[in-house]
């Protein structure tokens, strides 16, 4: 069950800043201002805006971490506040963290650059080593909330996410926890990491950001990055209903299928599983959030994939990202807690940017805010190399699962 | 100065100004781990060239930093000039 969410997000802060904006068919895609985006080919981006890290965490743990691990902590923060959960209640050993991150901590990379290369080698900041790698987030949050049950970080490109989703279900039906805090956080917004992110091929060098991210378009050109974090709290069912607490919906499967690159059999293959492993028919899903992630191969093929395991002709689909950028390891966490507020508040948000779809990508794609009454709904995730993530939630438990 | 420099990097730490005062102890008052007191250690190294290892020494309260830091201070002075 999930029973809180917390979200960082270009479109705002917390749950319901977010997803007023995103029903609204409002966009946090604009022009680059955290720093001199000269000479790069990408201008525009969706940036965190009017954030406060000392808002949510402690003084003394922000000094030393990067962005990225600021967006977990907050997000963390929000998630247990929403699901009235306080850690120190709990048994620190059955509360695990399963978070995604792709690139690891930007911000003190840069500084850490230019004390090396500017000052000398012996005034490097001592966080060097420790705050930009990639679990530091998980690191953090778990150092913050004294959490000491198995915990682990994923590194997938765009789908780290996906897998941090993966293994956090597993991890409460294996037994190793009884709550999992389970999302991500990406922090790549400054000038090397976009130079860097830029070397994909996969960012879309629009200027215009009403054009610049449009998913299953007949003109999309690639995606804008985001950044952000996305938590969720995933506990056993028995759990939730003993201390009543609110349950936003189930994650019933998660599955994860590699192939070639933009091959739609590896996405075909984790949806087929996932399908499996809930026990449901294609048709009795309402719903697909997809990775759309508008490179002209990838959504393709995504479309093909979802053809051949859902017949999406008539399964609305949407890809509410195109809102907020691609946010990597906070990308999955993001769209699951959109899928689980369109089940809550029966509404689907839109794609809205996209205007042409393309007859190439046969799906039916959702670009107004859609009233529906949704019970089941997927969620796609899927990496350039090929790591294909497929998640199934209902809106209502059922008996015996999780 | 050099009491400035140590209590601008304890308060970029996330410490309160009002509580650096120079009898209180960097581990055992402040809570400082070891990453923190090197930060301070670098801070020395950049502002004043002086390097200071407080890791080797007993837990020492923010006035011992000082001293130690001007009495290398003027230790090296007259080599400079």
């Amino acid at each position: 069950m999930v029973t809180g969410i917390g979200l960082v997000n270009p479109l705002g802060v917390g749950r319901d800043a977010v997803w007023a904006r995103l029903l609204a068919g409002e966009s946090a895609v604009a022009p680059i201002t955290r720093f001199d985006a000269a000479g790069l080919a990408v201008g525009l981006a969706a940036e965190v805006r009017d954030f406060r890290p000392a808002q949510y965490a402690p003084a003394r743990l922000v000094a030393k971490s990067d962005r990225f691990a600021h967006y977990a902590l907050a997000a963390t923060n929000l998630a247990l506040a929403d699901a009235s959960l306080d850690v120190a209640d709990l048994d620190p050993f059955a509360v695990g963290i399963s978070f995604g991150n792709n690139s690891g901590g930007w911000d003190i990379c840069e500084r850490g650059f230019d004390e090396y290369y500017h000052q000398g080698p012996g005034l490097v900041n001592p966080w060097q080593a420790t705050a930009w790698f990639p679990t530091a987030a998980q690191g953090f949050v778990s150092i913050r909330y004294g959490i000491r049950g198995m915990s682990k970080s994923f590194a997938a490109d765009r789908a780290s996410g996906g897998s941090a989703l993966f293994f956090a279900l597993r991890a409460i039906r294996w037994g190793h926890a009884e709550v999992m805090l389970a999302g991500g956080a990406e922090a790549p917004l400054t000038r090397l990491g976009v130079a860097a992110h830029v070397t994909t091929g996969e960012l879309s060098e629009e200027l215009d950001p009403a054009r610049a991210f449009l998913p299953f378009d007949r003109r999309r050109a690639g995606f804008v990055l985001g950044e952000g974090a996305a938590v969720l709290v995933v506990e056993e069912l028995e759990r939730a209903r003993r201390r009543g607490a609110r349950v936003y919906g189930e994650i019933v499967a998660v599955e994860q299928r590699t192939a070639d690159p933009d091959d739609p059999d590896g996405l075909a293959a984790a949806v087929g599983a996932a399908l499996r492993g809930a026990g449901w028919s294609a048709g009795q899903l309402d719903a697909a959030f997809a990775e759309g992630c508008a490179t002209v191969a990838g959504d393709r093929s995504e479309a093909v994939a979802l053809c051949r395991t859902v017949g999406s002709a008539g399964l609305p689909v949407t890809a509410p990202k195109a809102a907020f950028g691609h946010l990597y390891g906070a990308s999955f966490g993001t769209d699951v807690a959109c899928a689980l507020l369109a089940m809550e508040q029966s509404v689907l948000p839109p794609t809205a940017a996209t205007g042409d779809p393309d007859p190439d990508c046969p799906v039916r794609l959702v670009t107004e805010p859609a009233a529906a009454r949704l019970e089941r709904v997927l969620v796609n995730a899927r990496s350039r190399e090929g790591t294909n993530v497929c998640l199934l939630a209902a809106r209502e438990p059922g008996d015996g699962d999780i | 100065m050099v009491r400035d420099a140590v209590v601008e990097k304890l308060v970029e730490l996330g410490l309160a100004e009002e509580e650096l005062t120079d009898d209180r102890l960097l581990h055992a008052d402040l809570g400082l781990d070891s990453t923190e007191v090197v930060l301070i250690e670098v801070e020395l190294k950049r502002r004043f060239g002086v390097q200071v290892d407080l890791r080797k020494e007993e837990d020492c309260d923010i006035g011992q930093v000082c001293r130690l830091v001007q009495a290398r201070l003027a230790a090296a002075a007259p080599v400079e000039r």
